[in-house]
């Protein structure tokens, strides 16, 4: 079933052509920040999920959080919706372009406007990359913890609104819990701010709700965040298994013996394969799985976890157990785990992540079921994880220029996503809902629970214009989704116990 | 994906839906260990006495899945069994039994952490997702029991210190974290202010300390980490030669409860959110008051009789204050609308509708805990 807008099932489009927006537009804002002609809103088609295109009739750059506001209280009044975009990286189509609406794109609020050494913290304009923080206080021993993969071009608003995750989530949490305070603009256009520079505030926790919110709750301008001083000593193994199986165990029995890795992943070994093809990274072409441990801290803390940890690794079946032993070597274990994307890119003209989060326990489970499905669909599955906090990456390879490939993935993709709620995990880890899985919230919530996201929604945005249509589906369009799997008889693995 | 409910969940169903039809208003009760701070308007106790189960726990996902009503000394001891912990450390305040000092319901729906909240994260971290009766009776389950998850809006976190106010928690999924290795205290007499200018030079790099605290003559540092780490931090920072640094894990446990000798006087009690590292060491000396730091400076006990300059002292810094000994109604008055946690007295007019709007969402009728954050709802 097509993520595409119906307004049969998901509600009439505003209507508003290109010229009357052009016209609210250009009274209000200087002309270098209006975007119209159709070459300068090629590059707005997509973001980061590239097989979702959609032109938007009309971008916005707004240089300040003033002009932003103008366009906001211009949209409330006219009840235009706003479909705001940070650097476009975002996985979920959560920056696609809604017909009669505008884009707006924070990429020229990009300043960091104060770092307080005492307090250790940032406060940043939304468009200002991930790394680009921890790039400015490198000189201070500090960083910003979050990394998502695409931390070098990411924007930190965009983090906000994706409650971005990246390798190091287990250890230093998401971007919940590394931002302290947030200034945005309200869908009537009032500036507020939530949180601040305390642990604590009053009331609801506005803060994390946001979190995650995939903009449509509030615009984010300012965002201030915690930094971390870098740690003493990181040292990175990589650790190969003759089962794919025995790894994903392994990865509890590190974790369940009190060891917490900074990061912990997983490639399974068709990953391997492509990584070491691409990378030549060094990874043992004959492993069924590798895991990537990085352990990191103060000096004797990381010294004093080596012995337990490859005790812990051997026992549960590890056949080779590599430390890096340079810097170049590290750089080198995580440039194959990095590159996997790309490196699997090769395999096929095409690929189709997948984002979807279990319990570690099911890791087995999981990989079984993917493979069968992977046999079912006749498409080959890598499989790359975060598998330190059970979040999957499957990358499903196929051809979009074969007639039928890309519905074939889809549908094998939304497989996937299904086992992972039936296994106790949900469809999401870290890429958002956005447009890409709007179906697969109606497995993985119930209409009362959508209901009152949809309500939730509403307390901030009563008019409906900031993001419309990204993250909740309505209950019509589960009725066509759902009443499609029932026609199709069953849903995926029977024969798993259900939660 | 559907959940069997079972008979006691059924029962507080049945329950709300009754005082949806009856127009009543129920105030949700735990141990009601907080009604000295926390007081909602006049309804029906309703008890989450029997929502009493460990639903799941598997040490090695870090996660544990509790009913609302087990108790949080019960949880703690069952985490220590596998050398796991709560890393938020919330208070336990004396019940009518050694257990029931506090539910995990109230833990959550009062968001409180101790000392150890600038390290380790406030209750709000922990939270990975929860089961809630919404005001209409509805029963409806957000995020879940994995790290990661940014399915839907994350409803679970707002619960934590809604007091309440938007449904009935009844489980809760919990992220967990191993105990520490090597755990030290250290207590010296100083000044507030040489002890925050100590910790700003030890925060810039990687550092053991769980606990930051100075009750206005002496300070207060806990270490925790592994047992090498915390050794070279004492050692490098001239610590082992402080005197009486035994055993004040007391004062730790003291001041993470409320049991120190601090919190038994009789003047009013105010808690003050600044800033980390905010020194208010000579202005509180200047009114003659007597405080506690705790949180590197981010959070203050203080006990005054007058409010106006403490009201003053907040809106410079940024934070704000509230009253935790609100059984005097005269206290309230002076803060506001304040009431245990919070006080919104000071809120900017659009957040306040937003409260009222979720308000409505969430619990239309007001069937839950009436007046606990807000006299509006």
């Amino acid at each position: 079933m097509t993520i595409a807008h119906d307004e049969r099932i998901d509600g009439p489009l505003s209507g508003w052509q290109r010229h009357e927006l052009l016209a609210l537009f250009e009274k209000r804002l200087p002309a270098h920040c209006i975007l119209s002609a159709d070459e300068e809103l090629k590059p707005f088609e997509c973001d980061g999920l590239s097989a979702y295109r959609s032109q938007p009739q009309l971008v916005i750059l707004p240089d300040t959080k003033e002009q932003l506001i103008v366009l906001v209280k211009c949209c409330a009044e006219n009840k235009v919706p706003i479909v705001p975009r940070g650097a476009g990286t975002g996985l979920s189509g959560g920056a696609m372009a809604i017909d009669g609406g505008v884009m707006v794109s924070l990429t020229r609020m990009n300043q960091i406007l104060n770092i307080d050494e005492r307090r250790m913290t940032a406060k940043v304009q939304p468009g200002v990359r991930n790394l680009a923080i921890s790039e400015a206080v490198q000189n201070l021993g500090l960083y910003y913890a979050p990394d998502p993969s695409s931390q070098i071009a990411c924007s930190i608003g965009g983090n906000v609104a994706e409650n971005a995750g990246g390798v190091h989530c287990l250890k230093y949490g998401l971007t919940v819990n590394n931002v302290l305070g947030v200034e945005c603009i309200l869908a009537d256009g009032s500036l507020v701010q939530v949180g601040g520079d305390c642990l604590d505030n009053p009331g609801f926790d506005l803060l994390a709700l946001l979190h995650g919110s995939e903009g449509m709750l509030a615009l984010v301008t300012e965002v201030t965040v915690k930094l971390l001083p870098k740690p003493e000593l990181c040292r990175t193994y990589l650790v190969s298994f003759d089962d794919v199986e025995k790894a994903g165990r392994a990865v509890g029995a590190v974790i369940g013996k009190g060891i917490i890795p900074a990061g912990m992943e997983m490639m399974d070994k068709l990953a391997i394969q492509a990584a070491e093809d691409f990378a030549h990274a060094g990874y043992p072409r004959d492993a069924q799985a590798v895991l990537i441990c990085e352990m990191d801290g103060e000096t004797s803390d990381v010294e004093s976890l080596d012995a337990p940890l490859r005790a812990i690794l051997t026992e549960e079946g590890a056949t080779e157990i590599r430390m890096a032993r340079t810097p170049e070597e590290q750089r080198k274990f995580w440039l194959g785990r990095k590159s996997a994307f790309p490196a699997v890119g090769r395999l096929a003209p095409d690929y189709y992540c997948m984002d979807g989060t279990i319990p570690k326990r099911q890791l087995p489970s999981v990989l079984k079921g993917i493979a069968a499905l992977s046999e079912k669909y006749d498409l080959a599955v890598a499989n790359v994880f975060h598998a330190g906090d059970g979040n999957l990456h499957p990358l499903i390879l196929f051809d979009a220029n074969i007639p039928e490939q890309l519905n074939k993935a889809e549908a094998l993709g939304g497989e996937i996503l299904a086992l992972c709620v039936q296994l106790g995990g949900c469809i999401t880890g870290e890429h958002g809902v956005g447009r890409e899985k709007i179906n697969q919230m109606c497995i993985q919530f119930e209409g009362s629970e959508l209901e009152q996201f949809l309500a939730t929604k509403k307390a901030f945005d009563p008019q409906g214009i900031l993001n419309p249509n990204k993250n909740i589906p309505t209950l019509a369009r589960c009725a066509e989704f759902g009443a499609m799997h029932v026609h199709d008889g069953q849903l995926p693995f029977p024969e798993l116990e259900r939660f | 994906m559907s959940t069997k409910l079972t008979p006691p969940i059924e029962k507080l169903i049945e329950q709300v839906k009754q005082a949806t039809e009856l127009g009543s208003s129920y105030v949700i009760e735990g141990h009601a260990t907080k009604s000295a701070i926390w007081k909602p308007e006049k309804g029906d106790l309703l008890s989450t006495k029997a929502l009493n189960q460990v639903v799941e726990y598997d040490p090695s996902e870090l996660v544990v899945t509790v009913q609302a009503g087990v108790s949080i000394v019960a949880l703690e001891a069952l985490l220590a069994e596998s050398g796991q912990r709560l890393s938020f450390e919330p208070p336990l305040y004396a019940g009518q039994s050694p257990e029931n000092k506090g539910t995990v319901g109230g833990m959550i729906a009062s968001g409180l952490a101790g000392p150890r909240r600038p390290w380790s994260g406030g209750v709000r971290d922990s939270v990975l997702g929860l089961h809630l009766i919404s005001g209409r009776g509805e029963y409806l389950r957000f995020g879940g029991q994995v790290m990661k998850n940014v399915a839907g809006y994350d409803v679970s976190r707002l619960m934590v210190g809604a007091m309440g106010c938007l449904g009935l928690i009844t489980q809760v999924s919990l992220k967990v974290q191993p105990l520490p290795q090597g755990v030290s205290c250290y207590s010296w007499a100083c000044s507030t202010t040489e002890l925050l200018d100590r910790y700003a030079g030890w925060q810039r790099s990687m550092n053991p300390i769980s606990g930051l605290a100075h009750d206005g003559s002496r300070a207060y540092l806990r270490l925790e980490g592994g047992l090498d780490s915390c050794s070279l931090f004492a050692s490098r920072n001239d610590l082992t030669r402080c005197t009486g640094i035994k055993n004040n894990g007391d004062f730790w446990a003291g001041l993470r409860n409320h049991s120190l000798p601090f919190f038994e006087g009789d003047l009013p009690l105010w808690r003050l959110s600044v800033p980390p590292l905010t020194d208010l060491a000579s202005v509180l000396e200047s009114h003659s008051v007597s405080y506690l730091m705790d949180w590197a400076g981010a959070q203050y006990w203080v006990r005054a009789e007058q409010t106006d300059f403490l009201r003053q002292l907040v809106t410079q810094h940024g934070g704000s204050f509230c009253s935790y000994s609100c059984t005097n109604e005269s206290d309230l008055n002076v803060a506001g609308s304040a009431r245990g946690s919070v006080a919104l007295g000071d809120m900017n007019g659009s957040i306040l509708l937003i409260h009222q709007r979720l308000k409505s969402a969430y619990d239309p009728n007001g069937v839950f805990n009436v007046g606990a954050l807000h006299e509006s709802f």
